[in-house]
């Protein structure tokens, strides 16, 4: 490393050498322009601060463009039909599945509770824990921005970034049950892809949210309430009676495992989802899904509002 | 906008929890001055200049940049650039990548950016190093990037914390000459360094920070004072080892207020004289036949009087 | 920055376009009531010859004109009420209104009944299942003749040769009926461990129907994951200086 470092300070210094005889601020299409026409030496006005949200969303983008973990859960999702066609023989549907296009899509997002708490965890759990281990934040906060754009803007990227690959993987899914099915419930398709639109809004929103309160990032956390810790309280307040089942229905955590079902698959792969094979607890053939959108939706500015609010009160 | 001060800092606080990290500092940077900040390791520097740019709330008092409230953080950060708490820039990044999310941010265009990032690119000696990663960079080299962000937006007001921290002798030079070059264009400086020796160069003013609170505050010259009001310290090196008869003659010389000896060949000696009376100490040692090395004179500098308030503070 | 903007807003709008195709049609959802037993119950008016007391289970007598509750059982339409408390004390010469299932036991203690059948057995519900749907069958109740709620019904799957296998649903749970060549109708019967004598069970059946083709969701998918592919992209190219 040291060999490393004097090697680029003496090139460095070769390319001082070398810029000394460069016009300063030469470019191409400033070389005949005065420092005026080139704007250069002039006082610069901040935008407003929807523009400066946009500005952290376009920076988080680019740096999402530069991890690898977004190709990997790219491939992961193009497995989806690979692993569906060589183990679907293995899991007879009986009648815990429909035999239908949407039927095989909800078996093979079997999994897409627990990935998608694995999943957000991994991508936005780390987002603002990422800035204060790298140091990055204490300049990106001592910029003329506010902190409601600076945590805005990187959600926002988290959020689009996370329903570009569960919107890719949904359609893996679709692509390997069309392999062996042509018929398909419009109805079930439409409702699966709403529901996985809010799950992931609301997951996301809360992976943010305990990042701003952790101080190194970790992915576990929010996988594991979301995952884990929640839908086992979910399972003992439905199993001992002590809440209505239909509340249950607007639990942030059973939105993905709606989303199986919605799509005909009754046992999916989470702690309430396996219970609910045997012992109905998610019941979505009276879903009112305005008013789960609404719920939805007020779960995500909760879980915003709480992470903003953490971070506009954290003093570096 | 308001008044001809560029940074009105007014009985700051800062406190956590019971202890008392600032306590009640407040100076006046003016349009186009350069202030120095100065203080042993713990003394609130950090907090004081963190306090002014938003990294944390301050418990009371009133922090104004050009006539605006740090409570606007946006607006009073629109033309300060700023460097604080040695910040890393995305490692991820590269430095074009690197400006222009800054750039952004202030407010800059897309032309502007690619103008101002060469210019302060080619200041930084970084040209050449535009394309590759920050993660690849060593210390002197971040420092220079974000540096560069800090010039990136031509601010009128720019805050530096340990500068030039990580940099060679060179990259020093460098900086002092670009920040000097920035006095001509009337912009004004806060910078909080142990290297006094900056601070002579480039401050008119300084404020010395101990125990969060402010023990000296004023012109440079003012508080150093004229040589005829101090006395000096002379140091006379001899070739030959001293003789009694040598050191109690430079002791009667006219002026020599206190004669010591450090080893065989070395005479201090406090001086409070006219330059007369010191050529003629001179001409005595010279004639003296032990053989004059050398005479160093140490005048009442911003060293000694950094040491003498920092003294019993332990290592700085 | 506008373009960035339209692309978040075009994918945002696409992710909800689909909510005007998720209403739910309610004539797919059928509510029916089956009340499923074995046995035929029949009824009759008799005069009582001696005095006596019923020990046999299942004749339910009432004196006559007090077998409103039976009445309003046997004629309920939502199945909701369960028959009065039966006598077993029996006076000579007081005429009773007579039920019973199975077998009637007492034809020397009353003047010569003659029965008439109230209520006919009903021993399964069947379905049959077209191919290119399925079914879904979810029993919102199970209530025996005497008002316990039994918890459960049976789906009975049939072969060709008219065997069958069975799976216990509890109420609530959801039973999904698949089209199979080999399967020519699925069966629910009612579950009661008691051996209870009438069961009613209230179960919303719902038929869906998979006519449509998903290449409109195929395309939204590749559009919406186009469209962050573009914007990530956009947003990490290299800038030109």
């Amino acid at each position: 490393m040291n060999f490393l470092k004097k090697n680029q300070d003496e090139q460095v210094a070769e390319s001082a050498e070398s810029g000394e005889n460069r016009p300063r601020g030469t470019w191409e299409e400033t070389s005949t322009m005065n420092d005026e026409e080139a704007h250069r030496d002039v006082r610069y006005s901040i935008k407003s601060s929807f523009n400066q949200t946009v500005c952290m969303f376009k920076t988080q983008m680019a740096l999402y463009s530069k991890r690898k973990s977004i190709y990997v859960l790219l491939v992961m999702a193009i497995m989806i039909p690979i692993i569906y066609y060589y183990i679907k023989d293995i899991f007879p549907m009986g009648t815990f599945t429909e035999k239908s296009g949407n039927g095989m899509m909800g078996l093979m997002l079997f999994l897409l509770p627990l990935v998608m708490a694995l999943f957000t965890g991994s991508l936005l759990s780390s987002l603002m824990p990422k800035e204060f281990k790298d140091r990055s934040a204490y300049m990106n906060m001592a910029l003329p921005m506010s902190r409601f754009s600076f945590c805005i803007g990187k959600y926002l990227a988290g959020l689009v970034v996370t329903v570009g690959v569960f919107v890719f993987a949904f359609g893996m899914a679709m692509a390997g049950s069309m392999t062996d099915y042509t018929q398909y419930d419009e109805e079930s398709l439409g409702l699966a892809f709403i529901l996985m639109v809010l799950a992931l809004m609301v997951f996301t929103s809360f992976a943010f949210a305990i990042g701003c309160f952790i101080k190194r990032g970790t992915t576990i956390l929010a996988f594991i309430i979301m995952g884990f810790i929640l839908p086992s309280i979910e399972l003992y307040l439905a199993m001992s009676e002590k809440v209505d089942m239909d509340m249950l229905m607007f639990m942030p955590n059973l939105l993905p495992d709606m989303v199986s079902i919605s799509l005909g698959s009754n046992a999916t792969g989470s702690v309430v989802g396996f219970i609910n094979a045997f012992v109905p607890i998610i019941d979505i053939t009276e879903l009112n899904l305005v008013a789960v959108t609404v719920i939805s939706i007020v779960w995500t500015l909760v879980f915003l509002g709480i992470g903003i609010f953490a971070v506009s009160r954290r003093e570096m | 906008m308001t008044g001809e001060s560029a940074i009105e800092l007014s009985n700051l606080v800062k406190k956590y929890g019971n202890f008392t990290a600032v306590s009640d500092i407040s100076f006046d940077i003016k349009k186009g001055e350069f202030m120095g900040l100065l203080g042993p390791n713990g003394a609130g520097k950090s907090t004081t200049l963190k306090a002014i740019t938003g990294l944390l709330i301050p418990t009371s008092g009133t922090i104004r940049i050009q006539g605006m409230d740090i409570k606007d953080h946006r607006h009073a950060l629109e033309h300060v650039g700023c460097v604080i708490e040695t910040p890393n820039p995305y490692p991820d990044f590269t430095p074009a990548d690197f400006l222009q999310h800054v750039g952004r941010i202030y407010g800059l265009d897309r032309r502007e950016i690619s103008i101002r990032s060469r210019d302060v690119l080619e200041e930084m000696k970084l040209w050449d190093w535009r394309y590759k990663k920050i993660e690849g960079f060593s210390k002197g080299m971040r420092q220079r990037v974000v540096i560069a962000q800090a010039l990136l937006p031509n601010p009128d007001i720019i805050i530096l914390d340990e500068p030039t921290s990580g940099l060679d002798p060179r990259g020093m030079v460098e900086v002092r000459e670009i920040l000097q070059n920035l006095k001509k264009k009337d912009r004004s400086l806060l910078i909080s360094t142990h290297i006094l020796s900056e601070v002579s160069e480039l401050c008119g003013s300084v404020t010395m920070i101990r125990d969060g609170k402010a023990v000296l505050s004023g012109d440079v010259s003012e508080l150093i004072g004229s040589e005829s009001d101090n006395a000096v310290t002379l140091e006379v090196k001899m070739m030959k080892d001293l003789t009694s008869d040598f050191v109690t003659n430079l002791g009667g010389c006219s002026g020599v207020k206190h004669v010591e000896t450090l080893g065989d060949h070395v005479v201090r000696l406090e001086f409070l004289g006219t330059q007369e009376q010191q050529a003629d100490i001179i001409a005595m040692a010279f004639n003296s036949g032990l053989g004059l090395l050398s005479v160093n004179e140490k005048g009442k500098n911003l060293e000694s009087l950094y040491m003498e308030l920092t003294e019993g503070e332990g290592a700085s | 920055m506008k373009k960035v903007a339209f692309a978040i807003l075009a994918i945002m709008l696409m992710c909800f376009a689909a909510i005007p195709t998720t209403e739910a049609d309610a004539n797919s959802t059928e509510t029916v009531k089956m009340r499923m037993s074995d046995y035929t119950l029949y009824y009759a008016e008799a005069t009582a010859s001696q005095t006596f007391d019923i020990t046999y289970p299942y004749v339910y007598i009432y004196e006559k004109g007090h077998d409103d509750s039976m009445r309003a059982y046997i004629d309920d339409p939502d199945h909701l009420s369960t028959p009065g408390r039966p006598l077993k004390h029996i006076n000579e010469g007081t005429t009773y209104a007579i039920y019973y299932v199975g077998h009637f036991q007492y034809d020397d203690e009353f003047n010569h009944p003659s029965f008439t059948s109230v209520l006919e057995s009903y021993g399964e519900y069947k379905i049959a299942v077209e191919d290119g749907t399925a079914v879904k069958v979810k029993a919102s109740s199970a209530k025996t003749f005497e008002g316990r709620d039994s918890g459960a019904f049976i789906l009975r799957t049939y072969d060709k040769s008219l065997d069958y296998s069975t799976n216990t649903y509890p109420v609530g749970s959801i039973a999904t009926l698949n089209y199979d060549k080999d399967i020519p109708y699925y069966g629910i019967t009612p579950y009661d461990d008691d051996y209870s004598l009438f069961v009613d069970i209230k179960a919303s059946i719902t038929l869906k129907e998979f006519t449509d083709s998903p290449y409109r969701y195929v395309v939204l998918c590749t559009i919406v994951t186009i469209l962050v592919g573009i914007t990530i992209a956009v947003c990490g190219r290299k800038p030109k200086f």
